[in-house]
């Protein structure tokens, strides 16, 4: 089992859950998170001020998955996000080592 | 003791049991043997033995305890004791309840604001919420207190509808709970014989607005009955003799609610009901019970479309913040709500369907005018800021898009409330597109010229459409629930506006309605002091002619300010030495002056014999002070958006006395104001000054200025 971690554009959410949906995810964890990359500190005009923006607000998505099916989903996800701008985020892969559904008590891929 | 004792007992309740004894001295064997068989069978228990004075005891030093014990009822035993034990507690209740009552008060509070408003949230608590069963045996507590009369049939018809949903909850979820989550409404709505869950939380909401209703009603006939022995409270003397203190025309503050003044008579006057709302809303007082019965009987209905006060006391009412949500509760409860805005039954408590959604349609909409209400700074029409946000979800309810419907409805609305085209054409903008900013934020680059494209053209390329859109999304996600506006979703949209604002032509400051002269001044000749009155929309329109000197225009604004007259309007303009002012004005109370007067004091404070600074300060000491939202006031800079002139904006709350205040910097600061426009929408004024070019004010002269305006503005 893998757990597939995304950081992307906010206005990417919904083309990146229509990729995963085609193939096959079924349940998606999604989070409003706020960070810098290597284009680090831009400069903002609002209502009149300027002022430097630190964080910027990106999307983190998070996809429990069986390791064979990971490599496609990765793919399918890195497709969907991409705008070829700077700040289009980053996508990383983890071992899962237990894994358990709260309602049934099934455990390891049963529970995916 | 409990719903045990008043033969309601919950399906998984507790057994709320007390064993009375008289001074038995092995009550503890006779305790074991009642107690044991029922912890055995799994029942949950709430037990306690207890002598019949020892129960007094605990009944004296607590309020909730006390109210429980009101309850007891023999189930077993010595029916001698039992009788005893109910005539104590009866006795003690009746003699302590002055002591317990406000302490049964604050419990009440404190539980209310945990469990919020029972009819309007989407997952209501049956029990505790403001408006649950409690309220109802609390409402009986007084009763028994003989501090007011028994709770009405409504509300025991009330009773027994959350009573029976409560019931049902407990037999569906298998465990003891009042929250009516979610995923329970099915099952609850089934097990009642009930058509759909929307039936459900409407009955729901019916029955609790009703007894929450009932309970302030009780609570305050409660504070009035203690407090008049007292000699405390609001709007009372402290010597017993309740005062009547002036809140706004034809209304007053008597015992700590809101009553009509003597001798008004709400058949004379069809914006009566908007005043009286606008003073409970901005005073925090509740419209007593007896002046709501008389304005049901007796009001004007307004005419369609709505004369101007009636719009501006409406947009002042909404402009009033968290005050209007007890003021919409008791126009709604009367029927007077559905009567100015019958749309307005097609929402009223209809429930959400996105899990983000705390309240049924009609709170949220009225919490979203109370959050537009701090927001009327960031725009040019904060009227049309506050009336979109009290429309926004109108359409809500119906079978197609919410926006379109509702911008439909809204159009409707609006144009009997008497808004010109232009303007009905914006609300229906805000309300056809109040989701085209989160949406398009979250969905759309907003980098890409071609999203900036798509907004420019929703919004009709227009810089002050995209203001009420932005303030009213913030507005539309704090009103839904808690966490919806987070920093994250505030940066993201407005990351989004700012790419459409640089893609805009740059902002012109306010003007809303073009400069009029009136033909009787352009019969006067020669630079002579001249002051006229006639009736206009608004009230009355004062003109003055004068010859021009430094100063002038604050004396003028300070004189109708002394004279009690609110300026709605203004048009200032000199022309060649000859100024030609023109006020739309209403007075605070009563009949406006004679123009002879207003002129007379005006030549005495030209001539520097009226102090008109000194007399202001005093009389504003006894002005009713609204306790509105506190903003800021926002002092803004336009270069080359008039020909030959620097243009200053500042947007304030309206008070007595603002243009004179603002004008009065000028004066000081040595700097000529050629013209003048002022706007009030609703409690929001939008002066706009302009300054001639010559005097091309540094950054530094124009950061000091703003901040001497801001200063006279905001100053108490």
């Amino acid at each position: 089992m893998r757990l597939v971690t995304a950081i992307i554009k906010p206005f990417k959410l919904e083309d990146v859950k229509t990729a995963l949906e085609l193939h096959g995810v079924e349940g998606l964890t999604v989070s409003e998170v706020q960070g810098y990359g290597r284009q680090r500190g831009h400069t903002e005009v609002y209502r009149g001020a300027e002022y430097q923006v630190d964080f910027v607000p990106k999307v983190k998505i998070e996809v429990l998955i069986s390791a064979e099916r990971a490599a496609a989903v990765v793919d399918a996800l890195v497709e969907a996000a991409r705008t070829g701008q700077i700040g289009d985020g980053k996508v990383w892969v983890t071992d899962v080592e237990q894994l358990v559904r709260v309602r049934t008590g099934e455990r390891g891929p049963d529970a995916l | 003791m409990g719903g045990l004792g008043r033969r309601e007992p919950a399906p998984y309740g507790d057994l709320d049991l007390i064993l009375v004894h008289d001074e038995l001295a092995d009550i503890t064997a006779v305790a074991d043997e009642v107690w044991y068989p029922i912890w055995d069978s799994g029942l949950r228990l709430d037990h306690s033995v207890r002598t019949v004075e020892q129960s007094v005891r605990v009944a004296q030093a607590d309020a909730i305890a006390a109210l429980g014990l009101l309850d007891v009822r023999r189930i077993a035993g010595d029916q001698e004791l039992a009788d005893r034990l109910r005539h104590a507690l009866a006795t003690t209740w009746r003699s302590k309840a002055r002591r317990l009552l406000p302490l049964l008060r604050e419990e009440r509070i404190r539980r209310g604001k945990l469990a919020g408003d029972t009819a309007y949230l989407v997952e209501p608590d049956l029990k505790e919420g403001r408006g649950g069963t409690r309220d109802v045996l609390v409402l009986q507590a007084l009763a028994a207190a003989q501090l007011s009369d028994q709770p009405s049939p409504a509300v025991e018809a009330a009773y027994g509808t959350l009573l029976d949903v409560r019931d049902a909850l407990h037999r569906t979820s298998k465990r003891r709970t009042d929250v009516l989550v979610r995923q329970e409404q099915i099952p609850v709505m089934r097990e009642l014989g009930l058509q759909s869950e929307d039936d459900l939380l409407r009955s729901v909401s019916g029955a609790a607005r009703t007894i929450a209703f009932a309970t302030a009603a009780g609570w305050r006939g409660v504070e009035s009955e203690l407090g008049s022995r007292r000699g405390a409270g609001t709007g009372s003397s402290g010597r017993g003799k309740p005062v009547r203190s002036p809140l706004l025309d034809g209304v007053v503050a008597h015992e700590g609610e809101v009553t009509l003044a003597r001798g008004v008579d709400p058949s004379d006057d069809a914006v009566l009901p908007l005043r009286i709302a606008v003073a409970a809303a901005e005073s925090g007082l509740a419209i007593s019970p007896a002046t709501m019965a008389v304005l049901v009987d007796r009001h004007q209905p307004l005419p369609d479309p709505w004369p101007r006060p009636a719009r501006s006391w409406f947009v002042r009412l909404l402009a009033a913040g968290r005050g209007i949500v007890d003021v919409f509760e008791a126009f709604d409860q009367s029927g007077l709500l559905c009567e100015y805005l019958p749309e307005w039954k097609r929402i009223r408590a209809l429930p959400q369907r996105h899990p983000a959604h705390l309240y049924t349609v009609d709170r949220h909409l009225v919490e979203t005018a109370a959050v537009a209400a701090e927001l009327t700074r960031r725009v040019r029409r904060p009227d049309l800021l506050l009336i979109g946000a009290l429309l926004h979800d109108i359409g809500k309810g119906g079978r197609h898009d919410h926006c379109l419907e509702g911008a439909e409805i809204a159009g409707s609305v609006t144009r009997r409330m008497g808004l010109e085209i232009a303007e009905i054409a914006t609300v229906t903008m805000m309300v056809d597109q109040h989701l085209l900013l989160p949406h398009t934020a979250l969905r759309r680059d907003p980098s890409d010229p071609a999203t900036i494209r798509l907004i420019a053209n929703r919004i009709g390329d227009r810089l002050d459409h995209l203001g009420l859109l932005h303030a009213l999304a913030e507005a539309d996600a704090r009103a839904t629930g808690p966490g919806v506006w987070s920093p994250w979703r505030a940066h993201v949209i407005a990351d989004l506006v700012g790419h459409v604002t640089a893609a805009l032509s740059p902002d012109v400051p306010t003007t809303t309605r073009p400069a009029k002269v009136p033909e009787s001044v352009d019969q006067w000749k020669g630079s002579a002091l001249r002051v006229g009155m006639r009736p206009d929309l608004d009230g009355f329109e004062v003109v003055v002619n004068a010859a021009d000197q430094t100063g002038l225009l604050s004396q003028i604004a300070g004189v109708l300010a002394l004279h009690q007259l609110e300026i709605r309007h203004a048009t200032v303009s000199t022309v060649n030495g000859h100024v030609r002012d023109i006020f739309s004005v209403r007075p605070l109370f009563g009949r406006p002056p004679e123009p002879s007067l207003l002129a007379a004091d005006l030549r005495s404070s030209i001539a520097g014999t009226l102090h008109v600074a000194e007399r202001l300060i005093a009389r504003e000491r006894a002005y009713f002070r609204a306790s509105r939202v506190v903003q800021p006031t926002e002092v803004i800079w336009y270069d080359g958006a008039a020909t030959q002139a620097t243009v200053v904006e500042v947007r304030a709350d309206d008070r007595a006395g603002l243009l004179y205040r603002l004008t009065s910097v000028f004066e000081e600061a040595g700097v000529d104001v050629i013209s003048a426009r002022v706007e009030t929408f609703g409690a929001d004024a939008i002066d706009v000054f302009y300054l001639p070019t010559q005097a091309t004010l540094s950054g530094q002269v124009r950061r000091r200025l703003s901040q001497m305006l801001q200063t006279a503005a905001d100053r108490p």
